[in-house]
């Protein structure tokens, strides 16, 4: 359902993701933030393999970006698919999250 | 304990151990035995009895005969040619009596020693004067007795009334009494002879010989059958034991049962399968040990007739139960002595001894060490035999699966009571959306809406009020997070949101105030989005503000645009944020649906949303009322969902203005 490929790219965190970050899938990534992610972690999180993402996703991003902005982290998103940007849009999550088009402008920003 | 006491006395020791078919040879041997011992004492007794009876007859006719005979004129007779004499016939009329009278003497006679040679002088078979039949076997007077028995010498030497031990001479084998006779002086002249055939003599003796022989068979048939009885009766008591032993197993298995659909506490079930064990078991004591994970000690739970908690665990590597555990296999211990394995401490201020243990390792399925269940020396002071280790092993069974049960309770209880705060977040949801909508006729307006909940969401809500006698407030909201902790926060968004809309003006103050409030101290990161239009009926203006949420659609003169340019973040994500507001002005006939992402999100069984643009085209092609409209809308779902179970929330309005 989802797959979460946690990497280590130049200092930076990258949480590659695949399947679906839906109301049962978003307690998987939200316990794999919570346990793995420190709090001044440089985080990119690439969703290009994800085509849905429900509210209780957007809750985890949201969760994620308070804790790493209170502990001095950073978080970057990428790759979003159209109809999971729309998502971020219409919640105005793109408003207080940074979302970039691809890794290496995601990797850019952190450096 | 006196019950452990007379068990063991009644079990005993020896015969009753032996199987069946031994104690029945045992029997046979013992009875035969026995009895032939008894039928040979008998027989020797009877035979000696009727020797000595035989013996003295011999003897009274010996005596007799000789009293009979003339000793004067014995020496007279020396010549065979005598014997037809009258005087010959009238000596030997006697013995001949003697012959007649008894049919099993052979012979009668006399003899005399004459330079240490016998020989005869009378015979009771010398044939009459003119007699036809003779017997072949009479002596002639003077006749030499070749090869006499010794005992002959003994009543002619020593003069003593003998009988004879057999002896064989020329005419036969005989067992004789031979009688001194003896002159005026008492001087032994002669001796007489009285015979008796050694066949005579045996068929004398056939009848007590015969009775013997009758009673050995008697005695060993009945050594049989009293052997085959012993072994049936062995058989018998074995089955009849085996029997009871099932029974108690069944027993048990059912007392346990019956616990086991009764209760559900490991606290009552635990002491009941193991007061069950020692009973079904025969043991002078059970005992169940529970694996303590963070320590990997063994503690017991239950163990009867000793205080379970006054005894310290067993760590890792103490006794033999830690090595049942961990060798994951049940150990049979003969002799707990001599095992270096075993801890006496569970002995210690108690009468017992242990002796025999049998230890059984319980895991569950997936390896999960749950205990050991140990019971300690059998009835009997037998060891435990695989029969035991067997019915340990179903016992042990039972306690998994009390451990199951109550495992499974409390998962079905914490079901329970999800399903119980799902039912009490879907009713909180449900009572907080108003149900009473206006009465078509009595204001410019057409209001309808619908909340469908799913089993596991509880966030999605919408409203309507009045401002004031002319404007109307219309909200469409979905809370992020699911259950309880959605309704919660779903009834505190509501009611700050209807609380701004009452005191504030303006739609996008209305919606930024709302947002402190909710933002503030928010650490579980709920968020809500928030639609909230303010139509005024007068003149159909609607001022609208957007926190995040999908905007509504608008149809109108047979188009569906959504409504837009209003957007800002959902409610609650973080302080200080302002939102927008936008107004558009509404036509009559114009309808506006406001929707949750329930509807164009709603999944088909593979997965598949229902899509924005299906949704738009299912409210452009809606007609009637706006009740209808939305039972066309909620109907359209369903047929996409084609029954896959419903994993949002649905939130449905429609209002139309005149």
């Amino acid at each position: 359902m989802l797959d979460i490929h946690d990497t280590d790219a130049a200092g930076a965190r990258v949480l590659q993701l695949t399947g679906r970050l839906d109301t049962n899938t978003s307690t998987v990534f939200d316990k794999h933030c919570a346990e793995r992610v420190g709090l001044d972690d440089r985080v990119a999180v690439d969703l290009a393999g994800v085509d849905y993402v429900s509210s209780a996703g957007l809750r985890v991003f949201l969760m994620l970006a308070k804790k790493l902005q209170k502990g001095g982290g950073r978080l970057v998103l990428c790759g979003l698919a159209p109809a999971v940007r729309e998502v971020f849009d219409i919640a105005g999550f793109s408003r207080i999250l940074t979302l970039v088009a691809d890794r290496d402008a995601a990797l850019a920003q952190l450096r | 304990m006196p019950q452990a006491e007379a068990t063991r006395r009644i079990h005993g020791r020896g015969i009753s151990r032996l199987p069946p078919w031994a104690a029945g040879t045992l029997a046979v041997l013992l009875v035969g035995l026995g009895f032939s011992a008894l039928v040979a004492l008998l027989f020797w007794r009877t035979q000696a009895a009727m020797i000595g009876e035989i013996h003295a007859g011999l003897q009274r006719t010996a005596r007799m005969a000789v009293q009979a005979i003339e000793v004067g004129t014995h020496a007279n007779y020396t010549s065979p040619a005598q014997h037809l004499t009258p005087e010959y016939q009238q000596a030997i009329a006697p013995l001949r009596a003697v012959l007649e009278a008894d049919p099993e003497v052979s012979y009668a006679w006399t003899v005399i020693e004459q330079d240490g040679v016998l020989r005869f002088v009378l015979d009771g078979s010398t044939p009459r004067p003119g007699d036809t039949e003779v017997d072949p076997d009479w002596v002639q007077i003077m006749e030499v007795f070749e090869n006499p028995p010794a005992d002959l010498f003994t009543a002619l030497r020593e003069g003593r009334s003998v009988v004879s031990q057999p002896y064989t001479d020329e005419w036969g084998t005989f067992i004789s009494a031979f009688e001194p006779l003896k002159d005026a002086q008492g001087r032994t002249v002669a001796a007489l002879g009285i015979d008796l055939s050694l066949t005579q003599y045996a068929a004398r003796l056939a009848p007590v010989r015969d009775a013997a022989l009758l009673a050995l068979g008697v005695g060993w048939v009945v050594a049989f059958a009293v052997g085959l009885a012993v072994w049936a009766s062995r058989r018998n008591d074995r089955t009849a034991r085996e029997l009871a032993r099932q029974l108690r197993t069944v027993n048990a298995l059912l007392a346990v049962s019956r616990a086991l659909s009764t209760g559900v506490r490991l606290d009552e079930l635990l002491p009941v399968i193991v007061a069950q064990t020692t009973e079904v078991m025969g043991v002078e004591r059970s005992g169940l040990l529970l694996h303590e994970p963070s320590t990997g000690a063994l503690r017991y739970s239950v163990a009867q007739g000793l205080d379970a908690r006054a005894i310290a665990p067993f760590a890792p590597g103490e006794g033999i139960a830690q090595r049942a555990l961990r060798e994951g296999q049940l150990q049979n211990v003969p002799a707990c002595a001599q095992d270096p394995d075993f801890s006496a401490r569970p002995d210690e201020g108690t009468a017992l001894r242990t002796r025999h243990l049998l230890a059984l390792p319980i895991r569950r399925g997936d390896g999960t060490p749950v205990g050991v269940l140990e019971v300690v020396n059998k009835l009997g002071d037998d060891a435990f035999d695989t029969d035991d280790e067997v019915l340990l092993d179903a016992l042990g069974g039972l306690v998994l699966m009390a451990f199951d049960r109550a495992r499974l309770t409390e998962v079905y209880v914490e079901k329970q009571k999800l399903d119980e705060a799902l039912k009490l977040a879907a009713s909180i949801q449900m009572s907080m959306v108003p149900q009473q909508f206006p009465k078509p006729g009595t204001t410019p307006v057409e209001v309808h809406a619908q909340l469908l909940p799913a089993k596991e969401v509880g966030g999605d809500f919408y409203d309507f009020f009045w401002l004031d006698a002319h404007r109307l407030a219309l909200v469409m909201a979905d809370v992020s997070g699911k259950a309880m902790p959605a309704a919660l926060f779903m009834a505190k968004a509501k009611t700050l949101v209807k609380a701004a809309a009452l005191l504030i003006d303006g739609p996008d103050e209305i919606l930024r105030r709302a947002n402190e409030e909710l933002a503030a101290d928010n650490d579980a990161g709920m968020f809500v989005t928030v639609f909230l239009g303010i139509l005024d009926t007068r003149d159909g203006r609607l001022r609208y503000s957007n926190a995040g949420h999908n905007p509504p659609l608008r149809a109108h003169a047979g188009t569906v645009r959504p409504l837009d340019g209003a957007d800002g973040v959902a409610l609650g994500v973080m302080e200080g944020l302002d939102y927008r507001s936008a107004e558009l002005a509404l036509e009559h006939g114009d309808v506006l649906f406001l929707f949750t992402d329930g509807v164009n999100e709603a999944m088909d069984p593979r997965g598949q949303p229902w899509g924005q643009a299906a949704m738009e085209a299912a409210f452009a092609g809606s007609d009637g009322t706006m009740a209808a409209r939305n039972e066309a809308m909620v109907a359209a779902i369903r047929r996409h969902a084609a029954g896959a179970e419903q994993s949002d929330d649905i939130a449905v309005l429609m209002v139309r203005w005149r």
